[in-house]
């Protein structure tokens, strides 16, 4: 039986406020995994893992209302998958790492 | 004479944050039977004892997309017809003609509106049966 509309209203802003939390530590987590793609040996496992948590955030942030930062992971997005699985070159590696800091500064108040 | 009544939706979505807002907008607004996987394979394995009435399937996945999601579904039995409504980023006209082609019953774009979720399936379901 449906609920009162009230109640999921209030529910979803429950999932909205975890997310707010929850959003700082997954970009230090994003910013991390870049990290360590740039400075270890390249892993195409760990690439798709980095590409797959910036694809989400898209996602997740346009249904949080986070508009700015889900363009910003959108674009990036589209950097990471002109890759397929290959290590970027030095200007696309830039590129990836000014996305970063883009979506890190639309988060920031 | 009257549609059958929607009771059982199976949503595909990779993303954590959506399966849960679906969760809550289709079990809380809708009254649905929802079963939430977060990928094909996982749908795959769940769908046919589940026997959803409609499936809500993302188009991009990881490992497993939506539309060879949804081929995998249809060679199960009793998901042979079962109407899927594919959710998508910022769609194209020409890509809703795309998705219908590959048997996607309509498209929503995401981000969708949590609070409108299920009367937009519920009309769905309707009109495809009305017709």
């Amino acid at each position: 039986m449906p609920a009162d509309p009230e109640e999921v209203k209030a529910r979803l802003a429950e999932l909205r406020r975890s997310y707010v939390e929850q959003l700082p530590g997954k970009l230090r987590e994003i910013g991390e995994a870049w990290t360590r793609l740039r400075s270890g040996p390249w892993s195409a496992p760990d690439f798709q893992s980095f590409h797959r948590a910036v694809h989400a955030l898209a996602g997740s942030g346009a249904m949080f209302g986070f508009e700015e930062v889900s363009a910003k992971a959108r674009s990036l997005d589209q950097v990471l998958k002109s890759l397929g699985d290959q290590a970027p070159d030095p200007e696309t590696a830039g590129l990836i790492s000014e996305g970063l800091a883009s979506i890190r500064e639309a988060v920031a108040p | 004479m009257t549609a059958p009544k929607l009771e059982r939706i199976l949503c595909i979505e990779d993303e954590e944050d959506i399966r849960k807002i679906q969760v809550v907008a289709l079990e809380g607004l809708g009254g649905f039977k929802v079963l939430a996987c977060a990928s094909g394979a996982e749908a795959i394995q769940e769908a046919a004892v589940f026997a959803p009435d409609l499936i809500l399937l993302d188009v991009m996945m990881p490992g497993m997309d939506g539309p060879t999601t949804l081929k995998s579904l249809r060679t199960l039995s009793g998901l042979e017809e079962t109407p899927v409504v594919f959710l998508t980023a910022k769609v194209q006209p020409d890509e809703i003609d795309y998705y219908k082609e590959l048997g996607a019953l309509e498209v929503i774009s995401k981000p969708f509106d949590p609070m409108k979720l299920a009367s937009q399936l519920r009309q769905i379901w309707e009109f495809r049966h009305a017709g």
